[in-house]
């Protein structure tokens, strides 16, 4: 039941987002067709091109093109290649995904352990090394950090390739450094959670069972943890899914995020279009399995809530 | 002297209590600076904007002059930085970058903050329809990853150092709407804002007198954050080629540059990146360092030591010389001679606990009554082996078990000695139950350790206990969460985790005082009968005399972290002998089912842990001294007077 409110209220929020997307055509200085066609076009030339893309159809129904353009690849084609936007992205998305994907799952194992050594340990030398560490990952800049990790390892240490995309080892790096961030901020999460959730009398109620401090802190304390943990994560995905667009500039990656880029840079509008699109879409999607999974794994909310 | 003590030294820890003054700003900043991040943060910031201001005149060579007969030097004397491409002194080129990336920064917060923050002051302050819209499009901008949504506004505005200010403040205006709104709302719903409005301040004067200067420390905070996290997408940005265009220097441009030269020039990227991520830690560490200040729910975050603010006095040693007496007769289920434990505070130890010594009998209940902070539940948890090491430490003495020492375990003993002997009950019901798992699963957990028994028999045993503490549907009852529960079924359900060990010691920490008097009753009862039938030992902490009259064998009162008087119920309450109990006893109209507050009724204050008076720790408030001076030479011994132990050198007064 929550799910359909939820889901239905996501509805009007891709709607504007979509008109959004559509109205930045319009607000683009210059004409489409006249970019599209170069400089040296004649005027019937434009006309053409400007016939093809509907452009001189009346605004509606160039927004149900648009919209069209979703599942009917004919419709939007990129000005630059000339194939159809969905092609151009379908081959890009898997690289970024593996790369967003593998460095959420990274950085939430490196987080949560360290968040837990770093509440466990407080005032010892673990605790402020993981603190200036974890200040250091989220205040760094990953093309920065990218740059430096592709001179040691791939230039100095030639361990790993620099750029690219074919064998798995190309995604190394990527996945290393993108899990910075993450990794930062699930660990200062996961401290500052634990250490709120280690005055609670639950936890000595099950000590008091003779249970081992071990699961304690994991089926107890951890537990209650993840809940924060999960809505971290879902930010921290969009992030990294919308992060890409550096990354895969740093390391070369043929990716939805470079895709985006280049069309930026050469004004390849309905690429820029359906990729921001697409991330909104993705964006909106995450919030959403965030939300119900927040709901499901918190009991406590699991019944009507009423937002 | 304690009541002076415990005045002076109680920090305010008001937070959105009262308007901010001009005083508390520098207050502000002095909280700042007393932190290590926050000071070493402030003065990065500092030197970032002085770089920002004083840049350029530093400069040692023209940034802009190229030199084709010296490109991609490395470091040298000449240039500290090297060269690049081009042939340009680097170092110049980043003291001039600092203005043209810190300038994207300020321009973005700015931005964001003159947009976003009367947006959702707006939104707190109108509510209905404004509400409703900003948070709507605070919802459609939050749906696109800011850095995508940054790059859309270049795309469209075209790639500059101005565009790029207006492309990252864009994208954090949702951010501060939404913090604004919230904040402006929960300050609004404090009862001195709804006092203001029902006097007739204007609505303009609410918020500038009351809203704005509560909420500056949330958005200060905020903005600090924000501005690292701006900075990195600004640059960001430059790194593409999309932001300051050459041959402007700013960082992030100037690592997309040398992004070329990775391999043949290492160096080139190393500075600017170098100053950009040493930018954004230092508003990050000062961030940090606010948020500890202006953020409640971070508090959390801060190691919480709460004595220690109103703890000074260093304890007296206490001796470890401990001397078990030789026991006759069956073994106690619990047996405490001579026990001290003392808090751990940055100056040494508080004793808190003070020669204690009790026994209980299988079968018997003794109650533990005191005023708060007597040292009463320190006592209770130091016997469930539940104290902290940490904070608690045992500085003398023996805790006895059903014969087993339970101090100074291994952790596997200690679990074992939880296991087979002890059952807590503790005073909220509804902090001792993990919210995130059902009953059963937390029952059974209890159930399972140290036994094979097989899920069908596991949960069997659960429903088991479920229905000895009168909880009816037992079955269905397991798949439940505590939320699902009243306090009085949490209480029970307590009781059955605490019993599914069949524990030989109950201990019991105000099991009734969170709970209504009708359910205190049930609640009462059932432990009652419970222990008829298991024949535990139950040591119940309690500040209810009520209850121990009703509910105890025995009765231990303690004060100031000593027993000043423990005997049979019948006998202390009845008549008691220490001047203490007695003024405990006449705070209470008697059998007048209600609590009383003994605290109101009896002079003066009790002591502060580690400050007790010299002598008898009664003393000060004491109605029988009459400044007698043996009590304030020697702290009075444990006699027997009228068939109970009594600490006092008078207690045979007004005897009859």
């Amino acid at each position: 039941m929550f799910i359909t409110r939820r889901l239905a209220m996501a509805v009007p929020t891709l709607l504007v987002v979509s008109v959004l997307v559509f109205f930045f055509m319009d607000m683009i200085p210059g004409d489409p067709a006249q970019m599209l066609a170069g400089p040296s076009a004649t005027n019937e030339e434009i006309d053409v091109i400007r016939d093809a893309l509907g452009l001189n159809q009346p605004l509606l129904t160039r927004y149900g093109l648009f919209i069209k353009g979703l599942w009917d690849p004919s419709v939007a084609t990129s000005f630059l290649t000339h194939r159809p936007v969905a092609l151009e992205l379908a081959e890009r998305l898997p690289n970024t995904l593996i790369v967003a994907i593998g460095g959420l799952v990274l950085g939430l194992i490196l987080g949560v352990i360290s968040g837990v050594v770093c509440a466990l340990r407080q005032g010892g030398v673990a605790e402020a090394g993981i603190t200036v560490l974890t200040l250091t990952g989220i205040s760094m800049p990953i093309y920065w950090l990218g740059l430096l990790c592709i001179w040691l390892f791939a230039v100095h240490l030639r361990w790993l390739p620099a750029a690219g995309a074919s064998t798995p080892a190309h995604f190394v790096l990527p996945i290393l450094v993108i899990a910075t961030r993450p990794t930062a901020m699930f660990s200062r999460l996961i401290t500052a959670n634990l250490l709120e959730t280690m005055g609670k009398d639950y936890l000595d109620t099950a000590r008091a069972k003779g249970l081992s401090e071990t699961r304690v802190i994991v089926f107890h304390a951890l537990r209650n943890s993840l809940v924060a943990a999960v809505s971290v994560a879902g930010v921290q995905f969009g992030g990294m899914l919308g992060g890409s667009v550096i990354t895969e500039t740093v390391f070369g990656i043929p990716g939805v995020g470079r895709l985006l880029v280049e069309a930026v840079t050469r004004s390849d509008y309905p690429v820029i279009q359906y990729t921001i699109l697409m991330f909104a879409i993705f964006f909106v999607l995450i919030n959403l399995a965030t939300d119900l999974l927040t709901q499901w794994l918190d009991p406590r909310t699991r019944e009507a809530r009423t937002t | 002297m304690s009541a002076a003590a415990g005045t002076t030294n109680q920090a305010p820890e008001t937070g959105t209590a009262a308007p901010a003054a001009a005083k508390q700003r520098w207050s502000g900043l002095r909280r700042v600076v007393a932190q290590p991040k926050g000071l070493v943060g402030l003065t990065l910031v500092v030197l970032y904007l002085l770089l920002a201001i004083f840049g350029p005149l530093l400069a040692p060579h023209d940034p802009f002059r190229q030199d084709f007969a010296a490109t991609l030097k490395a470091p040298s004397a000449a240039h500290w930085f090297g060269t690049d491409q081009l042939g340009r002194d680097v170092f110049s080129r980043v003291l001039i970058g600092a203005r043209a990336t810190l300038g994207v920064g300020v321009g973005g917060v700015t931005f964001a903050f003159l947009f976003g923050v009367p947006l959702g002051v707006l939104a707190a302050w109108r509510r209905g329809w404004i509400d409703a819209l900003v948070m709507r499009v605070i919802d459609v901008m939050l749906s696109f990853p800011d850095i995508v949504f940054a790059l859309a506004i270049v795309a469209v505005l075209g790639a500059s150092t101005q565009n790029v200010i207006i492309a990252v403040g864009v994208v954090s205006v949702p951010i501060f709407a939404r913090t604004a709104r919230a904040v402006t709302l929960s300050i609004l719903a404090e009862p001195y804002i709804e006092g203001s409005a029902s006097l007739g301040a204007s609505p303009k004067r609410i918020i500038l007198r009351h809203v704005l200067p509560n909420i500056s420390g949330t958005l200060l905070t905020l903005s600090t954050l924000l501005f690292a996290s701006t900075l990195l997408s600004a640059s960001g940005l430059g790194f593409l080629g999309l932001g300051t265009q050459p041959p402007n220097p700013e960082w992030g441009t100037m690592l997309g540059e040398s992004r070329s030269y990775i391999r043949s020039n290492p160096y080139l990227a190393t500075f600017p990146g170098l100053f950009l991520a040493g930018s954004a830690l230092a508003f990050n560490l000062l961030g940090d360092a606010l948020r500890t200040i202006y953020d409640p729910a971070s508090r959390h975050a801060v190691r919480k030591r709460p004595w220690l603010g109103a703890l000074r006095r260093k304890a007296r040693p206490a001796s470890r010389d401990a001397k078990p007496e030789a026991t006759t007769g069956p073994a106690p289920a619990v047996s405490v001679r001579d026990l001290r434990l003392a808090f751990r505070a940055g100056s040494g130890l508080l004793e808190v606990v003070r020669a204690v010594d009790l026994d209980i009998q299988p079968g018997r209940t003794l109650a533990v009554v005191g005023e708060s902070g007597s040292g009463k539940t320190t006592l209770l948890r130091a016997i469930a082996t539940l104290a902290n090491p940490e904070q608690v430490a045992v500085t003398g003495g023996t805790i006895l078990i059903g014969g087993e020492s339970a101090i100074d375990l291994t952790p596997s003993a200690m679990m074992d000695l939880r296991r087979r002997k002890i059952g807590v009950v503790f005073q909220d019901a509804a902090s001792a139950l993990n919210p995130v798992l059902t009953i059963g699963a937390q029952i059974a957990e209890a159930v399972r350790i140290g036994t094979d028994l097989d899920a069908a028999a596991v949960r069997q045993r659960c429903a088991e206990l479920l229905s000895d503490v009168g909880i009816s549907d037992p079955e269905r009852r397991l798949a439940m969460y505590p939320h699902q529960f009243s306090g009085g079924m949490k209480q029970r359900i307590v009781i059955a985790i605490a019993l599914a060990q069949d524990p030989q010691l109950l201990l019991a920490d105000e099991p009734t005082s969170a709970l209504d008097v009708t359910i205190q009753q049930q609640i009462l009862a059932l432990l009652g009968d419970i222990q008829r039938k298991r024949g535990m030992a139950v040591l119940i902490v309690t500040h209810d005399l009520n209850l121990v009259a009703r509910f105890a064998d025995d009765v231990a009162v303690m004060y100031a972290g000593a027993i000043v008087e423990h005997g049979a119920v019948a006998q202390v309450l009845d008549s008691p002998r220490h001047p203490y109990t007695q003024a405990l006893r006449a705070a209470i109209p008697g059998g007048a089912g209600r609590r009383g507050k003994p605290l109101d009724a009896i002079g003066g204050e009790p002591p502060m842990v580690g400050m007790l008076p010299a002598g008898c720790a009664f003393r000060p408030r004491c109605q029988r001294t009459h400044g007698r001076p043996e009590c304030g030479r020697a702290e009075p011994p444990a006699e027997m007077v009228a068939g109970r132990k009594v600490a006092c050198f008078f207690a045979q007064e007004g005897l009859s």
